[in-house]
């Protein structure tokens, strides 16, 4: 709501102070102040402030009205990190190139010597750009956890590699972790 | 996030099997090591004589031995610049001298890639970076 600049004259009220909180207190008054504010619109007669409350008008908008800015963000950024859509056919869940849990997949960075992971899909965490998979993988004897940035720039590719033998029962396969348990 | 009383894997042939932090270099108090880290550690538990066949005499280690040792795995995550995020199974670490070269001759097993930045001899000798 845009309101003009008022001089606000009332007793107590700090330059800080917006023009409607400045309000709301000066509604706080006598009955005689009510019917004089009645009768002047919003004017109030009382010994005037040293410094006016500034009120400032809205500034122009950047967005169209009735945009909403979150879902362009995300528009604009999907269409720099994923123009031909690859990353969204491997981790939307409708596409039919969809990755499952279980799957074995190996991942390719970019990096002069094209580092690759390999591993099973543990878990996808799907936020559309912030969608990260997690992959484990046996790496000379010693389990191996990567939690991966599916938009990352860093990510070069996802090479699918086999299907899950048995449809996993479950999104977030973290029973593959080995049993701390056991051995004590 | 290694402190004092970890116990960790050493994964080179320098004798050690087991070893213990006593103290992280180069942080803050109570501030816990972390993968590419130094610390301190007292050797509990050694290997087989088998194994140490290529580590020079000088160089082989004893139990209760007090030596210097850089964090090449953590079982608590650790996150990269991109957005990745690496957890190994275990806490692992290779002895190191005071001027950060390796003691053993060999490396078994996976390190991380963070060694890159000041241990690069450490990364070339292992079978595996991740």
């Amino acid at each position: 709501m845009s309101l003009p600049l008022l001089r606000l004259p009332v007793r107590g009220f700090s330059v800080a102070e917006t023009c409607v909180s400045a309000l709301r207190r000066a509604m706080r008054m006598t009955l005689e102040d009510s019917r004089r504010v009645q009768n002047a619109g919003y004017q109030l007669k009382r010994k005037p402030t040293k410094v006016p409350i500034k009120i400032f008008q809205p500034g122009p908008s950047l967005l169209p009205k009735g945009s909403e800015p979150k879902q362009l963000l995300e528009q604009k950024l999907t269409s720099e990190l994923d123009p031909t859509g690859w990353r969204r056919q491997l981790f939307q869940r409708s596409s039919p190139l969809a990755l499952r849990p279980g799957d074995v997949v190996r991942v390719v960075f970019n990096s002069e010597t094209n580092q690759t992971f390999v591993g099973t899909i543990m878990a996808i965490r799907r936020r559309g750009l912030d969608t990260s998979v997690r992959l484990r993988s046996e790496v000379a004897q010693l389990g191996v956890e990567m939690s991966v940035k599916v938009y990352s720039t860093s990510v070069k590719n996802f090479e699918f590699i086999s299907r899950a033998v048995k449809k996993a029962r479950r999104a977030k396969l973290y029973y593959l972790r080995p049993d701390e348990k056991k051995g004590k | 996030m290694i402190y004092l009383k970890s116990v960790l894997n050493v994964i080179d042939n320098s004798g050690a099997a087991l070893v213990e932090c006593v103290n992280v270099l180069g942080k803050g108090n109570k501030t816990a090591g972390r993968v590419g880290d130094r610390i301190v550690v007292v050797v509990q538990s050694i290997r087989s004589a088998k194994l140490l066949a290529q580590t020079s005499v000088q160089n082989r280690v004893q139990r209760g031995d007090v030596r210097h040792a850089v964090i090449v795995r953590t079982k608590k995550e650790f996150q990269r610049q991109d957005g990745t995020v690496v957890r190994f199974d275990d806490n692992a670490c290779v002895l190191i001298n005071k001027q950060g070269e390796p003691i053993g001759t060999r490396i078994m097993g996976v390190v991380a890639r963070e060694l890159q930045q000041g241990y690069a001899k450490i990364v070339a000798l292992a079978p595996k970076v991740v």
